[in-house]
């Protein structure tokens, strides 16, 4: 039945196509060529010989009477099954239409509810009805599969899942402009099971919503979200019911010279959200306040605070996080610097409870500047992670900084770059210490006239660790990529070809972990 | 939490009725402005100058819907006029007696709109203009694209461990919190190096709210700065983005995370229909996966051939012979690994336990299910590594790292455990 409705959405998108009134394509084809030399190699992530990715986007719209509709249709190929498990899959079906009241969608349909009742998309189709300058609510209807893609519909072997059917219903109402409120109802049921040993869910949520604006410059926004969940752990296994709810709640004060916000969220550990985005067992409180203090200064400064085993249940107890947060931004810390720009902060990171107690510091300073011709950006980081269990006790203290120019030759643009960058460790609790050092070297160069432009980098990371039994490294990095655009496909359609290079060759103290990869990637991208 | 919400709910009552301006910060009732605007749902507030909307986050109509309201304080609302073109031309805006209005229009590709709206009270007196001022304009780009652009530019910034870019495309409201985000990337950063991420987009769908729903195929390699090793993994996960300006922001991410792996419990919101087990992630101390743990198994009692080990919590019970492991996932004895119901276990050559990855095991086929595996020889040797699969999902692996065999059936192993 999925399958034919599934072909349902194709027809119906393709039939859609023939009334085109604006019609937009967009195709990017690219063979890769891998190879990955040395006794580590299998340690690479790159799939070693030729291979080829192909992606096709469509787009149409147009209007036929009082409605507008548009359509998508996407694809893709390749042989490479790190890039896909299929070699050929369909990425996206959706056709839409229109009028001043009626939207319906079939194929991917992504109606966001709210956070906790719908927050992913759905392979099937909605309806929404919504009458402008009327009193009559704005109500929205979804039914489909949450399956993450098109595949798993027809239940391909390969990207096979369980079977989420999901359906909704979301009224909306609009209370004189400065008020709206909203209901759902979601409801997930899953079938299908592969292994014995999957998880099914039958959950229902029950949400409502709303925002506020009581006065000029503050907004209140809240969510209330009860579920109702039957789960199957196993094949044979008793269902377990569960209930729970999630609440958020969230004022913002928002005018020059300040932005304030507090939001207090409440997430039951039984809470369940087969469709929506919720972190389970959470209480939380978090303050935000940004100040521009002048022009040249904004301060920032912000609290959250959160805990987990609000039903008591853990028996490893409570685990508490306090993580309060104070940063500066300046513009033009010298005067006499038009373009100089600093940034400073410091974020704590208290966890205790739960068998784990830890207090984390961060520093940060960052500066940008312009010298004569070259833009400057340097940053220096510290953090000191200090646990009473012995988990983590260590400093760790990273410096980078990049020069970047940019110089032009009659009608060619170059843009030489500079990257340095050095990371050091200390571990405390093995008296160890590690020290990274990167450097990089770039060079930009662009031909308007020829349509041309590319980018040549290379570089090295070292790795010099001082255990017994672990291994320093280096790393050799080079990379091209060019991007040309040839002045007849140029006038046809936006078309670009490209090329990207790359050679990595890692080097560890044991020598039979040494490799080398080598790839090419020739590829041309058209639109129109 | 009821309370909790009581108090809340007095709060806002209470700031509604207030004349108090302490959280307004200048603005104040009694001027002529705007209380509220929207355009395209996006809050001018939040908004920056420049406002690109997308094709696909067009209203009904193709049209960009701005909807406000007009406030005078004392006094009663007498016009509000919008102009697209800079004050070039101003158009009445219908508004009703609450100060609501509405007005739409139909972009044009490549053309831009400089809009201002102004209000005026019966009193003449008009708000301040060019404090209302937006540049509206279409967007050129299909949302396919943008994505594309968008998650091209994060995980070039993860892959530089920019923090300051990274967090520049995660948005305010991420379901996660993004204070939690933040950290969390920042441990990931002392953690790894030569971070290197690749990733094709399986299914992208644009809602009309604004948010972006997109499904990747991934595979990266990172360097564990700790341990000096390597690991790999694969798989496919889901993000959500709200599209604003023309840009899009983070909302929420699924497990396996491509980002906050340090702490992949707060920052994920759900998991991936079909995830095979959790992907990379970094524990308190900055190692990949699990902490390796050490268990001493022995037989006490000389009777019983077997521990068991339930692999959640790394317990060992006391178990009367291997046939019939009834507690835990699985048992160890000197040459056998008897196997619980759903534990699946295998062989692996090669790689020590630290040195595997969920990748080499999720990507491994061979396993063996219940009863057990049973060695050739007479003991399994040290440095025999195997590789446990629970529930289709977990993964655990286990190497052995003495094995005196005393007077059958005495035993006493020494094994380290790890997680993925």
């Amino acid at each position: 039945m999925k399958i034919t409705a599934a072909l349902l959405l194709l027809v119906f998108a393709c039939n859609t196509a023939k009334a085109q009134s604006e019609f937009h394509a967009s195709n990017e084809f690219s063979v890769v060529g891998n190879a990955i030399n040395g006794a580590g190699k299998n340690a690479s992530s790159l799939t070693k010989g030729l291979n080829y990715l192909e992606v096709l986007n469509l787009y149409g719209s147009g209007s036929k009477g009082a409605w507008n509709y548009n359509y998508t249709l996407g694809g893709k190929a390749t042989d490479d099954l790190r890039n896909d498990a299929k070699k050929i899959s369909l990425t996206n079906v959706q056709g839409r239409a229109t009028n001043s009241v009626h939207t319906v969608t079939v194929g991917d349909v992504f109606e966001s509810f709210s956070q906790y009742s719908l927050a992913t998309s759905l392979k099937g189709g909605s309806y929404r009805f919504s009458r402008e300058g009327t009193k009559l609510p704005e109500i929205t209807g979804i039914f489909g599969w949450a399956y993450p893609r098109w595949d798993s519909v027809w239940k391909d072997p390969v990207t096979r899942t369980i079977s989420r059917q999901a359906a909704g219903l979301r009224v909306k109402e609009n209370f004189g402009g400065d008020l709206w409120a909203g209901a759902s109802a979601v409801s997930a049921k899953d079938t299908g099971r592969i292994t014995a040993a999957d998880q099914l869910y039958d959950a229902k949520n029950y949400t409502f919503d709303f925002n506020y604006l009581p006065m000029p410059g503050l907004t209140a926004d809240g969510e209330y979200s009860a579920s109702d969940a039957d789960l199957s752990p196993s094949a044979g296994a008793a269902k377990i019911s569960s209930k729970g709810t999630a609440a958020r709640f969230e004022l913002v004060g928002d005018a020059d010279p300040s932005r304030v916000s507090v939001e207090y969220e409440n997430v039951e550990p039984d809470f369940y959200s087969a469709l929506g985005s919720a972190s389970p067992d959470r209480r939380k409180i978090k303050t935000k306040w940004r100040y521009k203090y002048s022009k040249k200064v904004t301060v920032t400064s912000g609290l959250l605070w959160y805990r987990n085993n609000l039903d008591a249940g853990s028996a490893s107890g409570t685990t508490s996080s306090w993580k309060p947060e104070l940063s500066a931004a300046i513009k033009k810390p010298f005067s006499s610097r038009p373009y100089s720009f600093a940034d400073l902060s410091y974020k704590f990171d208290r966890k205790y409870g739960g068998g784990s107690s830890g207090a984390d510091h961060y520093f940060n300073a960052g500066y940008r500047d312009r010298f004569g011709g070259l833009d400057s950006d340097t940053n220096l980081g510290c953090t000191i992670y200090r646990t009473k269990t012995a988990v983590r006790d260590a400093k760790e203290v990273n410096f980078n900084t990049s020069v970047n120019s940019r110089h032009q030759v009659k009608s060619v643009v170059l843009k030489p770059a500079i990257n340095l960058g050095t990371w050091y460790s200390a571990d405390e609790l093995a008296n160890e210490t590690d020290k990274l050092y990167e450097y990089s070297l770039g060079l930009g160069f662009e031909a308007p006239d020829a349509y041309l432009a590319s980018d040549l980098r290379f570089g090295q990371n070292i790795l010099r660790k001082s255990a017994a039994g672990t291994d320093d490294s280096k790393k050799f990095f080079a990379s091209l990529n060019a991007y040309w655009r040839p002045k007849l496909m140029a006038e046809l359609n936006d078309s670009t070809i490209f090329l990207r290079a790359g050679y990595n060759d890692y080097a560890f103290t044991t020598t039979s972990r040494n490799f080398r990869e080598k790839s090419v990637t020739l590829g041309v991208n058209t639109a129109f | 939490m009821k309370k909790s919400l009581i108090l809340a709910a007095a709060l806002l009552l209470s700031a509604g009725a207030a004349d108090a301006k302490w959280w307004l910060f200048g603005k104040s009732n009694d001027e002529v402005g705007l209380k509220y605007l929207y355009i395209n749902s996006v809050s001018a507030d939040e908004a920056g100058p420049k406002i690109k909307v997308f094709r696909e986050a067009l209203g009904a109509g193709g049209l960009v819907k701005i909807t406000g309201k007009a406030s005078t304080g004392k006094g009663a609302v007498g016009s509000v006029r919008i102009s697209l073109d800079d004050k070039a031309t101003w158009t009445d805006v219908k508004f009703s007696d609450n100060g609501t209005f509405e007005y739409a229009f139909k972009p044009e590709q490549g053309k831009t709109y400089p809009m201002l709206l102004e209000v005026t009270d019966t009193a003449g007196k008009t708000n301040k203009v060019e404090e209302t001022r937006k540049e509206i304009s279409l967007s050129e780009e299909n949302i396919q694209a943008k994505v594309k652009e968008t998650l091209d530019a994060m995980f070039a910034a993860y892959n530089t461990q920019n923090l300051r870019k990274f967090m520049g495309y995660v948005g305010e409201d991420f379901a996660g919190d993004k204070a939690i985000l933040e950290r969390a990337v920042k441990r990931d950063f002392d953690a790894l190096s030569s971070i290197n991420l690749r990733y094709t987009v399986n299914n992208i769908a644009a809602g009309a709210q604004g948010r972006v729903f997109v499904s990747v195929t991934y595979n990266r390699m990172v360097f564990v700065n700790k341990t000096g090793a390597t690991s790999t993994d694969s798989g496919a996960t889901e993000f959500v983005f709200d599209s604003n300006e023309g840009k899009l922001s983070l909302f929420s991410m699924k497990q396996p995370l491509m980002f906050g792996l340090s702490d992949a419990e707060n920052v994920a919101t759900g998991a991936v229909l079909g995830n095979t087990g959790a992907a990379l992630f970094l524990d308190d101390s900055g190692s990949l996966g699990g902490a390796v743990r050490t268990l001493t198994l022995t037989n006490p009692d000389w009777t019983a051939n077997t521990r068991t080990i339930t692999l959640d919590d790394l317990t060992t019970q006391l178990e009367a012979g291997f046939h019939a492991v009834a507690i835990g996932d699985i048992g160890l004895d000197t040459n056998h690994l008897p196997l619980n119901t759903y534990a699946e276990a295998k062989l692996v050559t090669g790689k020590a336990l630290e040195q595997l990855t969920l990748a080499d095991l999720s990507a491994s086929s061979g396993w063996t299910g219940p009863p057990m595996i049973a060695g050739s020889g007479s003991s399994w040797s040290p440095g025999t590594v195997f590789g446990i699969r629970l529930h289709g999902a977990a993964y655990y692996a286990i190497e052995v790292v003495s094995n005196d065999v005393g007077s059958l059936p005495a035993f006493t192993m020494v094994v380290k455990v790890r997680s993925f």
